[in-house]
């Protein structure tokens, strides 16, 4: 084993029990958790040091990269992919700032909020319409254009603001809180919250919006892999037409298909992430949580009424999978981008 | 279709667009305003059912479209029924599935034959919706451990059955439980399915009126869902449960037939349902399409989006021509034909009732000689061949219906992005809600199953099919 897979081994280890200690409980059965658990879960995993998992050990973090991150995060995505993205979504901004920014690594205890759009292009920075895993008190990254239409990142503290945020409900992904931007985009910006302008922002996005994607993707290999195994139980226990329905050979049929998508996923992640370019992380990101989308939709199917119900937990996972398909950005704009970038190189 | 329809029956094109635009006047005044908030309570009381808005229907007389003239409906067919639900689907959903889910229930009694019934249940119900104290039907068919295999008469013979009605003097004992049955838990009447002997579910499956508060009948669970909240799918429990042997569908053993014909003329009905879903996807894209800009263009003035809408509107279309095919095959050579023989509406539209209910007409409408006259005028009016080309239809109309709804909420979540995953922009809940119609009424894989199983290879693939 190399020292690569030793290290990502022992972040899964770590996962593994973490998950079955703090998350399990709270998911099974699933709906169980509320905000009371997610502060204590939040907590633990900062504890654990789930939010430094990606910075260097100058910075205080454990010195891993984008790929050991990937894996914490597909791992704990096997017992809830709410809550692998809470985790996954802070680490990926902390490590994305810690580059530019090395005091931004501190300020833990609360989740860093995000307010950045979801662009056509790399430089599109006006279209944040809302902020998200922000919570009261805490700080907000924000990407967005100055009076000279020049890219300018900030972060701002919720506490400042005149108004308080408005939060909304989404289809899926329910620890990661959704607000209404609006106030944000009335709130006056001090020069002192100012961290990077011009080249160094649209860096600065793209390395995020990087790193999110490979979470995103990470997290749907996770979430997918889990809704197989769900279905493949079901359909060896579920009797009809005379027979359990995985004998049946259409049903072989879609849950070799279900395998076959679930088996390259990790493989995917990991590969894009070691690379961590923006391109290489949307495609991943694209083709992963498209996949999982197909994945947990058919097992849903396969369970049939059951399936459609809460207390089995599927249709949880076939709405976070739609999420993970938004998520930063929705795979639509991810093809836009990468066919900008292809179209870039080439020319 | 439509089109085709103005042209070729102008009269019977404006009866049921008369009834398209009154379900859009209802659905736009007031469906559509409390869909939200609807959706939301359901989800933290799953056992809600909103009767304010079923009230407000009332005078659209949507429940009674399908019941008999002469018992105070509209007489109408599928046809009529499909358009009012994709109507009411482009709006909310859930709410329409009320509507669909009882429409289920009295099919299982109209397409019985069995004028008994007509004349109390049915008429009871017309009355009430006249009155604005709407009541409510429902289907009991599926079991806890058998959900398409009650539903084909191929794997019912195998199938895990739990519930019996075992004969007793004066009718039958219910014992047993259904699961996520729509409506179940606020149904006065629900028609349930059941055999008489387990053993032999093919030859004794049977079907009977229940009434809310019947001793030995109880709601269950309420099923907490993904989607559809606001039509309640709960369980129902049977413990010796009496049911006079008046209660009974027309005869003992003819349950897998009426499913059959029950599910050739519902299946329509639910491509209808889906159909509306993906179309209130696609207007709800159109309208945020139109007002975001997205790199310093609308996002409508896209190129990728103007296909992405393309498509969808493609499939939408598609699935329409596919549940408007199904009905009208099932209006025009199904089960419907009988009741447009012309004895059949000198009996159930003309004939004043007190003739129809009295002791002795009773006598004769319920004997087991009238009942088997019955069945065997429906053998010769059905042809065979259209039997098995109804089930196709409905079958593709059903599957075709219930992919698009998905495929096409998915696509709108893409274009809007991130934000669509908002619930005040209702594409999530149209998202939640879709994925039902790839399920019920039989999963589509079970619906494929039947495509090929009833005369694809010799009839289907041609222009007969």
């Amino acid at each position: 084993m190399t020292s690569a897979q030793e290290q990502r081994e022992q972040v899964r280890d770590m996962a593994t029990r973490f998950a079955q200690q703090h998350i399990a409980p709270l998911v099974d059965p699933p709906g169980a958790d509320g905000d009371a658990s997610k502060k204590a879960v939040f907590e633990a995993g900062l504890e654990t040091g789930f939010d430094r998992i990606a910075l260097s050990e100058d910075a205080g973090g454990f010195g891993f990269g984008m790929p050991e991150l990937c894996t914490l995060v597909e791992s704990l995505a096997e017992t809830s992919a709410s809550y692998a993205m809470l985790f996954g979504v802070e680490a990926a901004a902390r490590s994305a700032l810690a580059n530019h920014l090395p005091a931004a690594g501190e300020g833990r205890g609360l989740p860093l909020g995000l307010a950045i759009g979801e662009p056509v292009s790399k430089c599109d920075f006006d279209h944040t319409t809302f902020v998200f895993n922000a919570v009261s008190g805490g700080d907000v990254l924000r990407l967005s254009k100055d009076g000279d239409g020049a890219a300018v990142v900030t972060l701002l503290n919720l506490a400042e603001l005149i108004r308080p945020i408005v939060w909304e409900k989404s289809l899926g992904l329910e620890l990661l809180s959704f607000g209404h931007l609006e106030v944000l985009e009335h709130s006056p910006v001090a020069a002192s919250k100012v961290i990077a302008t011009g080249q160094q922002a649209i860096e600065l996005y793209g390395s995020l919006l990087a790193r999110l994607s490979l979470v995103s993707a990470a997290c749907a290999a996770g979430l997918e892999n889990m809704a197989y195994r769900k279905a493949l139980a079901y359909a060896s226990e579920r009797y009809q037409g005379g027979k359990e329905i995985i004998d049946h050979t259409h049903l072989r049929t879609v849950l070799g298909a279900m395998a076959a998508n679930c088996t390259v996923g990790s493989s995917v992640v990991l590969g894009a992430a070691a690379d961590l370019s923006l391109r290489h992380a949307l495609a991943a990101k694209i083709s992963v949580t498209e996949s999982c989308v197909r994945v947990c939709t058919d097992a849903v199917q396969i369970l049939g009424g059951y399936g459609y119900m809460k207390d089995y937990g599927l249709e949880e996972k076939m709405r976070d999978a739609a999420m993970l398909a938004l998520f930063p950005l929705s795979n639509s704009r991810a093809e836009l981008l990468i066919a900008a970038a292809d179209r870039d190189s080439f020319s | 279709m439509l089109s085709l329809i103005r042209k070729l029956a102008p009269d019977r094109h404006a009866v049921l667009d008369d009834w398209r635009v009154k379900a859009k006047e209802f659905a736009d005044h007031h469906l559509r305003p409390r869909a939200l908030e609807i959706d939301k309570r359901c989800k933290a009381d799953p056992t809600y059912i909103d009767w304010d808005l079923l009230k407000a229907a009332a005078p659209y007389g949507f429940l009674s479209t399908l019941v008999p003239k002469g018992m105070g409906g509209a007489g109408e067919g599928c046809t009529a029924l499909a358009l009012v639900m994709e109507e009411l689907c482009v709006a909310c959903p859930g709410i329409a599935n009320i509507f669909g889910a009882h429409g289920l229930g009295v099919s299982a009694i109209l397409l019985g034959f069995d004028v008994y019934h007509y004349d109390r249940v049915l008429k009871e119900m017309a009355e009430a919706e006249r009155k604005g104290a709407p009541i409510i039907f429902a289907a009991a068919i599926t079991e806890p451990l058998a959900g398409s295999d009650v539903e084909d008469a191929e794997f019912l013979r195998t199938a895990r059955l739990i519930t019996e009605a075992t004969p007793v003097p004066g009718g039958y004992r219910l014992n047993g439980r259904k699961v996520f049955i729509s409506n179940g838990s606020v149904a006065e009447i629900t028609a349930v399915v059941a055999p008489t002997d387990k053993r032999r579910p093919v030859e004794t499956q049977s079907a009977f009126v229940v009434r809310k508060g019947t001793p030995g009948f109880s709601v269950g669970r309420v099923e907490e869902k993904m989607g559809m909240k606001a039509c309640p799918a709960a369980e129902l429990i049977f413990e010796d449960c009496f049911i006079p042997k008046e209660n009974i569908i027309g005869q003992e053993g003819q349950g897998v037939r009426l499913t059959e014909l029950v599910l050739g003329g519902s299946r329509a009905p639910v491509g209808a349902v889906a159909t509306g879903i993906a179309r209130g996807a696609l207007e709800r894209t159109i309208e945020f399409a139109k007002n975001k800009k997205l790199g310093g263009k609308r996002l409508l003035d896209q190129q990728w989006v103007q296909i992405k809408l393309a498509e969808m509107g493609r499939k939408i279309q598609l699935a329409r021509q596919a549940y408007l095919v199904s009905a009208l095959t099932f209006d025009l050579f199904g089960a419907p034909k009988l009741m447009q023989n012309p004895a059949a509406r000198l009996l159930l539209d003309v004939m004043p009732a007190p003739l129809r209910t009295n002791a002795m007409a009773n006598g004769v409408i319920r004997s087991d000689t009238t009942q088997s006259m019955m069945a065997s005028v429906l053998d010769r009016l059905l042809d065979e061949k259209d039997a098995r080309r109804i089930q196709r239809h409905a079958s593709m109309a059903k599957v075709s219906g219930g992919d698009t709804a998905v495929e096409v909420t998915y696509e709108a979540l893409q274009i809007v992005g991130l934000e669509g995953s908002l619930q005040r922009y209702e594409l999530e809940k149209l998202y939640r809600d879709a994925k039902l119609t790839q399920i019920y009424e039989g999963t589509n894989q079970l619906n494929r199953h039947n495509i090929y199983s009833n005369g694809f290879l010799e009839e289907g693939m041609g222009h007969q099919g």
